[in-house]
């Protein structure tokens, strides 16, 4: 038999297209984590906790290079959460320009979340602790927080 | 000899194996992820595909463009070297002709012992390299099959020829690597099944009838990142230079008649190649790839050169846990007998630790009945660098145009760790 009379009609990119839509439908239907933040909140002794480092030129110096180096490529130069490394993520990092919201977050969460890291299964937030010391974690604070101070200033300044 | 390589992997695997299950999951991750200190995660969707940091990764020589400088690789605490590991059990099955008998072929092999090497160097990253080396099956799947020392992707890449360091905008690349589109490729599948795209049709990867999934290039890439929260696209660009590949005279209406003469002046009349993506709001990528491939042949029937067009076109969708795929991919033949290829796949990445897939793949060529080939896969992360994964496909194909005669049916177990 030749091969041009074995010739049949190929499956229609149509069909194939509905093959593809059901089996998204389905998978839809399957549970999975949903893209909600669920960020762990610091154990109560933390949370009591205010930042032990004066906040001096130096200390802020020295947190600008360990930002740079440790939380840029994911909070970002402006700490708006939006750094290179991020695009992948459905949960960015929060906006430290924020004023509102780092007025929600108490000295001791920052910094324990800095060590221990978030939640593993919805963010990329590794803890830090024996990598930086904890000196350098309450810098780290304090230089989160003037993010929001430096916004804040930005926007008196205009008005 | 190969009994002594064979227990020698399955020593090296279990050990390995040992390791990765005892090790914390900090401390045992790939040189990328030990690098940058951030988990596997952050560039991979399932390793080994990519998603939009990955991808921005990589095509910007191993560097995040928020980073100013890179650390030395001189420095041996940062050794960029990783390992890969693939043990793998199959079960092969073909109908028999009418009356005959099934056709069953099973085995367990470790099937692949990889390094991989690839770093920036310097503090500025003017030049990126990667490297990889494989020890692997000669014939994939064939029973008894003999083990071989292969180069995989393999290039040095200048960095930042215009524009900003780290920015990537323009950079010249040479060496071999996985010819095809920066999401959807070879290199980055995560069903472990073949894509028709390459083999038989040469556009994705290497093809032309090859088993090799590189090609030797020379080639000028770029992108242009969006800023961090524009809202803008992210385009990426390639064009460059293809060596004549061997495995070209397979395509040909008249093979050569000794090897000999099919290897000669290889770079007569190099192949050519392009390709453009642009990615929307991370959710969205669309890709067109073109490549004029040249067969330096010479033959009783055959001129000299034969240029062969093939195309592609290809766009990536994620909706929350569902990345969904669908590519439309053609190429002429010598013998005018062009192929056609549908492609659409399916995955669903609920949370870390599992990943489901489905792909349906076909593949027409003028005269023939059409080939199709169907892949489910589920897969298990055991950690972030250990992981077990199950596939199922399902080929038919009874005119052997997706070549390579493969099994109808075949079953797949894998468990996969690196570090």
């Amino acid at each position: 038999m030749d091969k041009a009379s074995k010739r049949r009609d190929p499956i229609h990119p149509i069909r194939a297209l509905m093959v593809g839509a059901g089996l998204v439908a389905l998978f839809w239907s399957m549970p999975s984590s949903g893209a909600e933040r669920t960020t762990p909140t610091a154990p109560p002794e933390f949370l009591a906790l205010k930042n032990p480092v004066p906040v001096t030129p130096e200390a802020l110096g020295d947190a600008a290079l360990l930002y740079k180096k440790k939380c840029k490529k994911c909070h970002g130069a402006d700490g708006k959460g939006r750094g290179s490394a991020t695009k992948g993520m459905k949960i960015k990092p929060r906006d430290y320009t924020d004023g509102k919201l780092m007025s929600t977050l108490v000295d001791g969460q920052l910094v324990w979340i800095i060590l221990n890291g978030s939640d593993r299964e919805t963010t990329e937030m590794e803890g830090f602790n024996g990598k930086i010391t904890d000196a350098e974690a309450w810098n780290l604070v304090h230089y989160i927080r003037s993010f929001a101070h430096n916004r804040n200033n930005q926007e008196e300044g205009v008005r | 000899m190969k009994k002594l390589l064979v227990f020698s992997m399955f020593t090296l695997l279990s050990i390995s194996g040992l390791f990765a299950l005892l090790a914390t999951e900090a401390e045992a991750i790939p040189a990328f992820s030990r690098q940058i200190e951030k988990n596997c995660t952050v560039c991979h969707v399932a390793f080994p595909k990519l998603n939009e940091t990955g991808r921005i990764f990589q095509a910007n020589g191993f560097r995040f463009p928020d980073d100013e400088e890179w650390q030395d690789v001189k420095d041996m605490a940062s050794l960029p070297v990783s390992a890969e590991i693939e043990f793998e059990v199959y079960r092969n099955s073909d109908d028999g002709a009418t009356g005959a008998k099934k056709k069953v072929e099973s085995d367990a092999l470790v099937e692949e012992l990889e390094l991989l090497a690839g770093a920036p160097l310097g503090k500025d990253g003017k030049v990126s390299v990667f490297g990889t080396l494989a020890v692997e099956q000669e014939n994939n799947q064939k029973v008894d099959a003999e083990y071989a020392t292969a180069l995989g992707t393999t290039f040095i890449q200048i960095n930042d020829l215009v524009g900003g360091t780290g920015k990537g905008l323009l950079n010249a690349r040479a060496g071999q690597w996985d010819i095809a589109l920066p999401f959807l490729s070879h290199s980055q599948r995560v069903i472990k099944n073949r894509y028709l795209a390459q083999k038989p049709l040469g556009v994705l990867g290497s093809g032309d009838g090859s088993d090799e999934l590189v090609r030797r290039a020379v080639e000028l890439n770029g992108q242009i990142a969006a800023a961090d929260d524009s809202g803008m696209p992210t385009h990426r660009y390639a064009v460059g230079l293809i060596r004549n590949d061997y495995e070209n005279r397979a395509l040909s209406a008249t093979p050569p008649a000794t090897e000999e003469s099919a290897r000669k002046d290889r770079l007569a009349k190099p192949g050519v190649y392009g390709s453009y993506t642009v990615t929307l709001a991370e959710q969205v990528s669309l890709g067109v790839i073109y490549k004029r491939d040249v067969t330096n042949e010479t033959t009783a029937v055959d001129p000299p050169s034969v240029a062969l067009n093939k195309y592609g076109v290809a766009s990536e969708l994620t909706i929350g846990p569902v990345i969904g795929t669908l590519g439309y991919f053609a190429g002429e033949t010598a013998n005018n007998l062009d192929y056609d290829n549908w492609l659409i796949e399916v995955l669903f990445v609920p949370n870390k630790k599992v990943v489901l897939g489905a792909r349906y793949d076909q593949l027409t060529r003028e005269q023939f009945n059409p080939a199709i080939e169907t892949t489910f896969t589920a897969r298990y992360n055991i950690l972030s660098n250990v992981y077990t994964l199950v596939e199922y496909r399902l080929r038919q194909d009874d005119t052997n145009i997706a070549g390579s005669n493969d099994a109808q049916r075949r079953g797949r177990f894998y468990l996969v760790a690196l570090f």
